[in-house]
């Protein structure tokens, strides 16, 4: 149930950032409508969720595996050296909406 | 003070909406306000940036004193040999590109009563909205015969470019044996854990070109940022090496003689080869000499806006800025350029901003690769900015005997690194 609401939010925000694109180069500037909430995540994660180190990259990825990542980071059940300590007090209505934002990215290959 | 500028502790940002001076509405009503940033360090890029993505209809002028920007963090690696300047030195273009228009033109002055720059050539910036994110000063008065002229021989690197690399010649010149004297001044200043860093990383350069030498860390303070895990650090990789005088055992700097090298403290003398000498510090003096710092050294803000307490329409973030909890970081500061651009955006399309989940990381590397952490997560909430730490979270790494984990988190704090600089400033 929870993952349908997520994938309509998902193509939202592709449709949302489809529309705003403003013909500049880089993904990042062309997929926005970003929510606020999503904004740290990519000083760690790379711009527009493409990482370019060590940190695994998020954008593109299975719109219900980040969204049972993160609930496995704050709920305790799944493992990590940070993750645990930054998403405690997201709720579920917070992580649905994020999951869906870096889901709706477009992945590494460009 | 100009009487013009208003305290704002009960006026919220609706209301300050509803008592908005004429003079935005003809720039809002031709859909092109304008933002003026100041500086172009980890909150001020990254609230440029932020803004021309979240609200590409907005006009943003960033105001910065250098062509280029040298990062702090990893400004540590420098200083131990491990990283040329040029690996933590960038430009603004990639900004230019994205339609921020730069100018490399100190801000001479903030009026926030004319809502206007006026920059050092004498040109006036007049904006709708402007984000202060100017970083630090050094407060030399509070040190004892302090003046800015001892950085000269004893370099406080605390700022990153020519001190970075003043600071990493004197460590690799002193002779055999010698010794490196850290003294970070009392909370709160810029990167609590910072000087620790430091001290771990050049205990890195010292073992393998100087291991009879000494580094001695001696603080303003009784403690520190991650201590534990910092001195766990210490002793598996430099035993002996690095010793912590706590302000209680000194008493306080009495005297400082930068000709013979030499602290007096309260209670013991201190002689060295190279004396980091880390001042106390201060918001920089930008928004000190506009006011916005009011009677103390910091400027208080609205904690859903970033608005500044003393003017309207200037919203002051980063180092300079008192935002609740978070510490002074540049992880901080660019996360609050991000959450500022929203509500900037926000409230020049009259909208109510957003409440934002901001985070806060700071890693250090106690060598290549043992890495640690420490992290916070908080809320903005309008009125009186208390931004506190949220529950269950944050918090610093595991502490034992844990190798791996330390390899992780070293690889996790260049990742960290290279990310948040390709953001900021990257194409
Ligand atoms: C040794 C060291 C290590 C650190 N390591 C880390 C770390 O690992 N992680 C981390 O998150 N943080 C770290 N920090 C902290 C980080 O550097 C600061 O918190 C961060 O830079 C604050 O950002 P800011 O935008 O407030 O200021 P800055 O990044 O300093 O940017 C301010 C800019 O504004 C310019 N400016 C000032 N006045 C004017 C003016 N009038 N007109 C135009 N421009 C002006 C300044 O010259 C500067 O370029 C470290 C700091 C130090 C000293
Ligand atoms: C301080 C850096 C940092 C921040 C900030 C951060 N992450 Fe992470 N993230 C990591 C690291 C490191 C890992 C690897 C797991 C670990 O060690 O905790 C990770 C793992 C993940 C994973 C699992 C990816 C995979 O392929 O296994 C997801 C999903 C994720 N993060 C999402 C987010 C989101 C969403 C945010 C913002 C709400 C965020 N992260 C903020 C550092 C960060």
């Amino acid at each position: 149930m929870i993952f349908h609401h997520a994938r309509r939010i998902a193509r939202g925000v592709a449709a949302a950032g489809a529309v705003c694109a403003f013909g500049l180069a880089s993904a990042g500037a062309a997929q926005e409508a970003r929510p606020v909430n999503a904004e740290s995540c990519t000083s760690c994660h790379g711009p527009g969720g493409v990482s370019l180190g060590a940190i695994p990259t998020i954008a593109g990825q299975d719109v219900a595996e980040l969204d049972a990542a993160l609930r496995g980071y704050r709920d305790g059940a799944r493992q990590g050296t940070i993750m645990g300590r930054l998403v405690g007090p997201l709720s579920d209505a917070e992580i649905v909406e994020i999951s869906a934002y870096f889901a709706a990215l477009t992945g590494p290959e460009q | 003070m100009s009487a013009r500028l208003t305290r704002r502790q009960t006026l919220g940002y609706a209301g300050a909406a509803l008592s908005a001076p004429l003079l935005s509405a003809p720039a809002l009503a031709q859909g092109s306000a304008h933002v003026v940033v100041i500086g172009g360090g980890f909150g001020g890029a990254s609230a440029a940036r932020s803004l021309r993505r979240v609200a590409p209809d907005i006009r943003v002028t960033l105001v910065t004193d250098a062509p280029e920007f040298s990062t702090c963090p990893f400004s540590n690696l420098v200083i131990a040999g491990l990283r040329e300047i040029s690996e933590i030195t960038f430009s603004y273009d990639a900004l230019r590109a994205e339609g921020v228009e730069v100018r490399v033109d100190p801000a001479a002055a903030l009026a926030p009563d004319r809502r206007e720059v006026v920059l050092q050539s004498g040109d006036r910036l007049a904006y709708d909205r402007a984000i202060v994110s100017p970083g630090i000063d050094f407060v030399w008065d509070a040190l004892p015969g302090g003046n800015p002229g001892m950085a000269a021989s004893l370099p406080h690197a605390w700022k990153a470019g020519a001190q970075t690399l003043m600071l990493r010649d004197q460590i690799q010149a002193m002779p055999e044996g010698g010794t490196v004297i850290i003294a970070p001044p009392d909370n709160p200043f810029r990167c609590p854990p910072g000087p620790y860093e430091r001290a771990s990383l050049v205990a890195h350069y010292l073992s393998q070109h100087n291991p009879s030498a000494k580094v001695l860390i001696v603080d303003g303070k009784n403690q520190f940022s991650k201590q534990s895990l910092f001195t766990e650090g210490w002793e598996a990789l430099y035993p002996g090496m690095i010793s912590f005088v706590p302000f209680s055992d000194h008493g306080g700097l009495s005297a400082i003689d930068a000709g013979a090298r030499r602290i007096e403290t309260y209670f013991e003398s201190f002689e060295a080869d190279v004396i980091n000498l880390i001042p106390p510090q201060s918001a920089a003096s930008i928004v000190r000499d506009a006011g916005l710092t009011g009677t103390g050294l910091w400027c208080e803000i609205d904690g859903l806006t970033f608005e500044s307490r003393e003017a309207e329409h200037v919203h002051v973030i980063g180092d300079a800025a008192i935002v609740g909890d978070m510490p002074k970081s540049g992880f901080s500061a660019s996360t609050q350029g991000k959450a500022c651009a929203h509500a900037v955006a926000a409230l020049l399309a009259q909208r109510t901003p957003e409440r934002a989940y901001l985070m806060n990381t700071c890693y250090s590397l106690v060598g290549p690769e043992y890495g640690i952490s420490v992290a916070g997560v908080y809320r903005s909430e309008t009125g009186n900015n208390r931004l506190s730490s949220l529950p269950d979270s944050g918090g610093t790494s595991e502490a034992g005997d844990l190798p791996q984990l330390r390899r992780d988190e070293a690889d996790y704090a260049r990742g960290w690194y290279a990310n948040i600089t390709q953001e900021l400033f990257g194409a």
